[in-house]
């Protein structure tokens, strides 16, 4: 059952023909002298074709997994329907609200301590004050980090900060969750922890789009996936499915 | 199944606000909460913390003070040290404000990159925290202007606008370079010379009244200067012939504000221009 009683057949996620390319320069010509140098020869660059034509659907409710190699496209994909990069060609249709987690965070600020690291966060995710300081200590006791809640986030190891950032995330409401490799660095406890939430929000009736360089977790919480590569779509299905595809092309099936 | 940090049963509809209200409200509450940091970020965790922002300003100006107005000995101006001061703060917001604008963008890289929020509020947190600093440089101000025993007057208040022109003027030079910046990382370096020549060819430490009327009409049209004369003129009014404002209404007295409306609105137009690629690019 959909939250806003649209019917379960509504989409949470419509990417329709979506491409992205980024222009990677030869040489970097970052500074004037370079400029005077070479005024008249053209900056040279690469076109990077990160995600290239791609099309599908996510339904509301369900857990979506993206799998794919190293470069294959997956946080291109994600900060594309985040509306973090403008589409070159293409369109993502979200319906609902969006909480994203992207490379491995919020965007903490290392010298500032994880408090006040809450409080900017939580504002930029559209949080007021008021309703940061309701959900401040749950924060905190989610991430586990009450000793260590006054200390500046660059003595944080990775682990906590993501702990930190997947704590903030969850509290902004959102119908989508966004999660970018969210239990790459957290322990085992943290990361039974998320597979717990996970669950809850999948009850809540909320989306989950799940991308992993590790198969495993695709398969353990998704219900669908797609496969890229090279920025395509080589096949959505089944997630067990599509872990297995992934497995058999690297040769490790 | 351990307690969970979120009631997921209940979605609160914070973010789901639209309309220009509610948008503009989210970006006063970032810009808020940024220029906090910011300037946490600089005196939170100094031994002396906030004290600096006062500190700072009065021992310069006491510094400038000894030297000007004691060592070189004053050439008839009165309040010397007054005309000093006023100048020489509003530099300062002016220089530093430029300064801070123009590289809050790349500094502010990995949030651009991972979060979706209007941009617009990292170089608006950024000239706000200069404000807030100039601002508390006021107070040493103050205490210049209560040694030279003036009595504030309510013409004071036009000081008001003139400063909010500069703002502007902090604001649009931020954005233009800026935005540039994410894409020329030289830009600093050139701005840092811009700043050494525009020091001097300001009447910060010297009077613009040694000059021929023709050549003080020419560096009235900077924005800065123009502001700098006019804020000393209102403080200090029975000094208005050493400072040099042009009494009289001229069209050239319009052109700084000319200026910038054009700064400002070149630098809102670039942002808007880059803003989409920022992500990408910084």
């Amino acid at each position: 059952m959909s939250l806003n009683g649209k019917g379960s057949s509504a989409k949470a996620i419509e990417v329709q023909g979506l491409s992205k390319t980024f222009r990677i320069p030869h040489e970097v010509r970052n500074t004037v002298r370079e400029h005077f140098l070479h005024p008249f020869k053209r900056a040279s660059y690469e076109v990077n074709n990160v995600v290239r034509d791609m099309s599908f659907s996510i339904e509301k409710g369900e857990c979506f997994g993206l799998v794919g190699r190293n470069g294959s496209g997956k946080t291109t994909v994600l900060k594309l329907i985040a509306k973090i990069y403008r589409a070159d060609t293409g369109t993502v249709q979200v319906n609902g609200m969006l909480s994203p987690f992207i490379e491995l965070g919020v965007g903490f600020n290392p010298e500032l301590s994880a408090r006040d690291n809450i409080f900017v966060s939580g504002t930029l995710l559209g949080l007021s004050r008021r309703d940061l300081e309701e959900r401040f200590d749950e924060i905190v006791a989610f991430a586990e980090l009450e000793r260590f809640i006054d200390q500046r986030l660059k003595n944080y190891s990775s682990g906590m900060q993501v702990r930190l950032a997947y704590s903030v995330a969850i509290q902004v409401p959102f119908d989508i969750l966004l999660l970018d490799e969210v239990l790459a660095v957290g322990d085992a406890r943290f990361q039974k922890k998320c597979i717990e939430t996970f669950g809850e929000f999948r009850e809540a009736g909320k989306t989950l789009v799940l991308v992993s360089h590790d198969p495993h977790v695709i398969r353990d919480n998704c219900e669908r996936a797609a496969l890229l590569d090279n920025g395509s779509v080589v096949s959505i299905g089944p997630a067990n499915e599509i872990v297995d595809l992934y497995f058999e092309r690297e040769g490790l099936g | 199944m351990t307690s969970l940090a979120t009631d997921v049963t209940e979605p609160i509809p914070v973010t789901a606000e639209e309309g220009l209200a509610a948008r503009l409200k989210h970006v006063w509450r970032l810009v808020t909460v940024l220029t906090g940091m910011e300037i946490k970020l600089r005196y939170g965790d100094s031994a002396l913390g906030y004290i600096w922002t006062i500190g700072k300003p009065m021992a310069l100006f006491s510094i400038l003070y000894m030297v000007f107005a004691r060592m070189f000995g004053n050439d008839g101006t009165p309040h010397f040290a007054l005309y000093l001061v006023v100048g020489f703060m509003l530099w300062t917001f002016f220089s530093s404000g430029v300064g801070l604008t123009m590289t809050s963008i790349v500094a502010n890289g990995t949030l651009i990159r991972k979060l979706p929020f209007p941009r617009i509020v990292i170089p608006l947190a950024a000239s706000l925290t200069s404000f807030v600093t100039f601002g508390l440089s006021l107070f040493a101000v103050a205490v210049f202007v209560a040694v030279n025993g003036i009595m504030p007057r309510l013409n004071w208040l036009l000081l008001i606008p003139l400063i909010f022109e500069l703002y502007l003027f902090v604001l649009g030079l931020g954005l233009i370079l800026g935005i540039m910046y994410v894409r020329l990382r030289d830009v600093v370096q050139v701005w840092d010379l811009v700043v050494q020549v525009l020091f001097f060819a300001s009447p910060i430490i010297y009077q613009l009244a040694q000059f021929p009327a023709r050549v003080q009409q020419v560096m009235l049209l900077n924005p800065f200067t123009q502001v700098m004369q006019d804020a000393r003129a209102i403080i200090d009014y029975p000094n208005h012939d050493v400072i040099a404002a042009p009494a009289a209404f001229t069209p050239l007295r319009v052109l700084p504000l000319v200026i910038v409306a054009c700064t400002i609105g070149l630098g809102l137009l670039m942002f808007r221009h880059e803003e989409p690629w920022l992500p990408e690019r910084v």
